[in-house]
């Protein structure tokens, strides 16, 4: 029963490390990069398995000592590697200039998933147990799902530095229940003592990257970190200095100081402005009357309804209470900001009714898509802090974003009464490519599809760096407009008619710009950089690229590269094993599998983000079934595999399932909110019980050689599974997520009948 | 003054070149050359920087160009990265800021539009490059650091190498230089959410500010802004940029 257990938490370590490493990611050096972190994994999941090849059968033999090594070694590494991580001096903006970047970027990825091999070996040894297999097999998956919960724990309940004691200690113990039970009793009061140790050293601060916009701000002086709240959204920070000002597209017209401020930052990244309470200091500060955002107020002359969609700090609800707004709410799904409000109403400057004003708006927990739909406001405001938390260091061009979708966006519309203005601020840019995308996006939504409807009901304020686009649900009022020009004209802020001048989305398109509408199926508001651009960039003509980079596509296209290097050295290191006439049609076959099962997993987590904004609680919440329901459908294969069909049904059944999921999941947010995670756990499990058939079916094609074969096709399907991962990465953004619906089926289609061609050859069962 | 090492050129061993450019080294470290430094060993990487990178991409004033031949740039990298100064890119200078491209130097020095009897106002030394180009034009330049370990670095850097009518002050540069003002052009070298007003109040009328405006975390317009005798301002986009933030945004 103890090495049953030791595998339980040596797979509850691998887990629980994969999504603790998003997090890492998100802090140290981009916002939370799922598709890389999984990536990582499945590439520790490759080299493994390569190890094991190469070691033959070897290892098995020497299983009673190479076991508890592999998880004293993923003990050990779990936490220097986080370190390492976090120390990397990794500069995106200069990778095409100076090539310590790229050492570092590769030397960022090599050590992330070096725990992965560790684990991964250990994991693999004794599955080679024939008879025993389905006994580890089941603690495996057990494992699994205990890490998701311990991570998702750990984020809620441990401060960030110490997520890297989750899977040390889980690992930990893996190891000392190996060692009890390949009767290595004598070392086990040593590796007892050197556990304890490991979990009893300093975690040390919280590290950032160099260039965070966090770190710039710790620096100055007399900076201090005022508040700090944690969550799976990540970790939040209020960091207040004297020297902080910040004002973005305030008119130059604007006489008179800014008032105290912090910034409010979620895993080192701004995502707001918070004015600080001060003695004598007005309640309403009035830079607030002079940035473009302030415009939608000019229209409305009684007490307008607002809905700010995302905390930014609480300078919107500040800004729409100091326009006179009747009331004011805010819907935010993070639970740390909300704690965050709840433990320092301090911060925040006095409402009208004496407490914090932050107390005196409705402060709602909740996805912004879900919640949409169901009030009657004046004024919808998507501030400009939910925009930069987006767009942050040309990172954000390869992460979904639901709520400036056109979907997204006819949600915000059918919350306001007929009178009612979505007011969305953005960066101005030139050419001004976000704008002009979402005013591609407006243009699908009904009522503004007919020619004149966007020009009658859409004006853009423009100042010196920012633009407040306002989306009328009706023709724009003549006494409204007036009012709107005269305040455009005391600030010196331009009005724009869309249509009035400028390039179109389409003659942009020529320029090499994707500025297609946003959609559901293609969620990526701020990717506007063309394939073409990108190819040139990495062919060499980097200048008229590289200001508007977007460095997080960049990271995919190498992950992809690498990927297909790993797996085109593996093959030329291992040769086509087994090294008979079904080598390459299982080659194919288990390459079909690796891209196949990460495209469905990747589809998943992203179509998640309609119901599940934090990245690492949707990625938990789907990688989990997925491998507890893949782990059960292995148990059946035996039973299949005599059905009439011999297990035929399975791939094109995969294949329609996909097609279901993808089709079911936006239907999940009719459903209530608390039960939303619930039922994508109970839609995605048929499925997934499913795709743990064909990799076991392909394994009992081969049946002999077995210690040899079972490490090869380990290795290959982790390979083609990183390829999967990456290639599903850069799919979605360039062709939309439907695309990954057809690779996925096409991946499953090919591989059953390479299996039923193979079977055909002279099955060896 | 011609660095001594100028009439060695022939030397071909290698240990007697490493020697050699220990040599030169101390000396350039140790001497105060003036601004235009004349034949010096990496005179031709500059000549190359500003007719590959600088006049190749349309810069045509020739004050500018000057400047940019004479200000040694090698002295305001990190000694690791300075075989790397004259490429054509940013580098790093330590705490998370940068040393800009080249061509970007100029650019804003050409549209600064200085002139001899010039007074600048610079937020943000970084480490001394871009107030010491200005510098060679200029009468006067005052130039605000908000770190004080780079304050302290660029100005001992700039009055070794005798840049006399560079002032550096550590310190917030968001408040200007009151003291001096108002000031003739302005240059801001990092990313800015907006212009703050007290730099736009200490902007002469007819005088010029060059700064990189909007989101400080991606991607920035460089904005000329021009006051003009009546006091308006305009502005004009010149290209997409990428600076580190403005400290206090």
């Amino acid at each position: 029963m103890r090495l049953p257990l030791s595998v339980f938490w040596l797979s509850a370590s691998t887990l629980s490390y994969e999504i603790i490493v998003i997090r890492v990611l998100a802090r140290t050096h981009w916002q939370p990069f799922v598709t890389l972190a999984i990536s990582t994994a499945l590439l520790g999941f490759g080299l493994a398995g390569t190890l094991m090849v190469w070691s033959g059968a070897g290892a098995f033999g020497r299983r009673g000592a190479l076991y508890p090594l592999a998880c004293a070694l993923a003990a050990l590494s779990f936490r220097p590697v986080v370190r390492v991580a976090e120390a990397l001096d990794l500069i995106p903006g200069l990778i095409f200039s100076d090539p310590g970047q790229w050492l570092s970027l590769g030397g960022l990825i090599g050590v992330l998933t070096l725990p992965f091999v560790f684990a991964s070996y250990g994991l693999a040894l004794p599955l080679l147990e024939r008879e025993s297999v389905g006994k580890f097999y089941g603690s495996n998956l057990a494992g699994a799902c205990a890490g998701v919960a311990l991570a998702l724990g750990g984020m809620e309940l441990l401060p960030p530095q110490y997520l890297a004691h989750v899977p040390s200690a889980s690992a930990g113990l893996a190891c000392l229940l190996a060692l009890s039970h390949y009767g290595h009793r004598r070392s086990l009061p040593a590796a007892a003592a050197a556990l304890a140790a490991l979990l009893a050293l300093p975690a040390g601060p919280v590290a950032y990257g160099p260039y965070k916009d966090i770190s710039y701000a710790l620096l100055l002086p007399d900076s201090r970190t005022l508040a700090r709240s944690w969550g799976a959204a990540g970790l939040l920070e209020v960091v207040g200095a004297p020297a902080m000002r910040t004002a973005p597209g305030l008119s130059t017209r604007f006489r008179g100081p800014l008032p105290p401020q912090a910034a409010l930052y979620r895993d080192g990244d701004r995502v707001g402005t918070l004015v600080l309470s001060g003695e004598g200091q007005d309640a309403h500060p009035p830079y607030l009357q002079w940035q473009t955002a302030a415009a939608p107020y000019v229209l409305f002359q009684d007490h307008p309804r607002v809905v700010v969609l995302g905390f930014d700090g609480g300078e919107e609800a500040l800004r729409a209470s100091a326009s006179g707004a009747g009331r004011v709410q805010v819907i935010e799904p993070d639970a740390a900001v909300h704690g965050l409000v709840r433990d320092h109403p301090g911060l925040f400057p006095p409402g009208p009714g004496g407490r914090p004003f932050v107390r005196e708006v409705g402060l709602v927990r909740s996805n912004a898509r879900w919640r949409l739909g169901r009030g009657i406001a004046d004024i919808v405001v998507i501030p400009l802090a939910g925009n930069l938390a987006s767009a942050v260091a040309g990172f954000g061009g390869a992460e979904e974003d639901y709520l400036l979708t056109a979907q997204g966006l006819e949600r915000a519309l059918e919350e306001l009464g007929t009178d009612g203005v979505l007011a969305i601020t953005g960066w101005k840019q030139e050419p001004p490519t976000g704008r002009m995308k979402i005013l591609a996006t407006i243009g699908t939504i009904p009522g503004f599809q007919e020619a004149g409807q966007v020009r009658d009901k859409v004006r853009v304020v423009t100042g010196w760096s920012t633009y407040t686009m306002l989306v009328s649900r009706k023709r724009l009022e003549r006494g409204g407009l007036s009012r709107l020009e005269s305040f455009c004209s005391a600030r010196g802020f331009l009005l724009w008619t869309p249509g009035e001048y400028g390039p179109s989305a389409a003659e942009e398109g020529r320029e090499g710009l994707d500025l297609r509408p946003a959609t559901d199926a293609r969620p990526y508001p701020w990717h506007t950089l063309g394939a073409g651009l990108l190819l040139k960039a990495l062919g060499g003509e980097r200048e008229e690229v590289l200001p508007r980079m977007e460095w997080g596509l960049l990271f995919l296209v190498m992950a992809l590269a690498l990927a297909l290097a790993f797996i085109l050295l593996f093959v030329l290191l291992t040769g086509r094993r087994p090294s008979n006439r079904k080598g390459l049609p299982l080659l194919v076959y288990f390459g079909c599998l690796g891209v196949g099962y990460m495209v469905v997993e990747i589809l998943v987590i992203k179509r998640s983000g309609l119901l599940i904004p934090e990245p690492a609680r949707a990625a938990a919440l789907v990688v989990a079934p997925f491998l507890i329901f893949s782990g059960l459908g292995s148990f059946a294969v035996i039973k299949v595999e005599r059905s009439r069909l011999a297990g035929a049904w399975v791939f094109p059944a995969v294949a329609l399932g996909t097609v279901l999921l993808y089709l079911a999941i936006p239907a999940l947010l009719t459903a209530p909110e608390p039960f939303q995670p619930f039922l994508l756990v109970a839609l995605t499990a048929p499925l997934a019980l499913i795709m743990g058939l064909p990799f076991p079916l392909g394994l009992r094609v081969q049946s002999r050689d077995r210690e040899r074969f079972v490490p090869w096709a380990w290795a290959l399907s982790g390979y083609t599974s990183t390829l999967g991962s990456a290639l599903a990465g850069v799919m979605a953004v360039f062709t939309g997520l439907g695309a990954l619906v057809a690779l996925a089926a096409a991946s499953y289609l090919a591989a059953g009948v390479i299996l039923v061609a193979t079977r055909g050859k002279g099955s060896a069962l | 003054m011609p660095l001594p090492g100028h009439r060695n050129e022939g030397w071909h061993a290698p240990v007697r070149r490493v020697v050699f450019t220990a040599v030169v080294l101390a000396f350039a470290a140790l001497a105060t050359p003036a601004p235009s430094a004349g034949k010096d060993p990496t005179a031709s990487s500059r000549e190359a920087m500003v007719r590959t990178q600088i006049e190749a991409r349309g810069i045509r004033d020739q004050a500018v160009l000057q400047a940019m031949r004479q200000v040694p740039r090698h002295r305001f990298v990190p000694e690791a990265r300075g075989k790397e100064a004259y490429g054509d890119h940013p580098l790093p200078i330590g705490l998370g800021q940068t040393i800009s491209q080249p061509y970007i130097v100029a650019l804003m020095t050409e549209l600064l539009a200085l002139e001899e009897d010039h007074k600048l106002f610079e937020l943000g030394t970084g480490s001394g490059y871009q107030a010491a180009v200005a510098s060679r034009i200029a009468a006067r330049v005052f130039t605000v650091e908000i770190y004080e370990q780079l304050a302290a670095s660029a100005a001992a850097r700039l009055r070794d190498l005798g840049y006399e009518n560079v002032a550096v002050r550590n310190g917030d540069g968001y408040s200007g230089w009151p003291e001096e003002a108002p000031f003739d052009a302005i240059v801001v070298t990092a990313a800015a959410d907006h212009i703050p007003p007290p730099l736009l109040e200490q902007l002469k009328p007819g005088g010029r500010m060059v700064i990189p405006l909007g989101n400080p975390f991606f991607v920035q317009q460089l904005v000329l802004v021009t006051k003009d005798a009546e006091g308006r301002i305009e502005e004009t986009p010149v290209i997409p940029v990428r600076f580190v933030p403005l400290l206090g945004h």
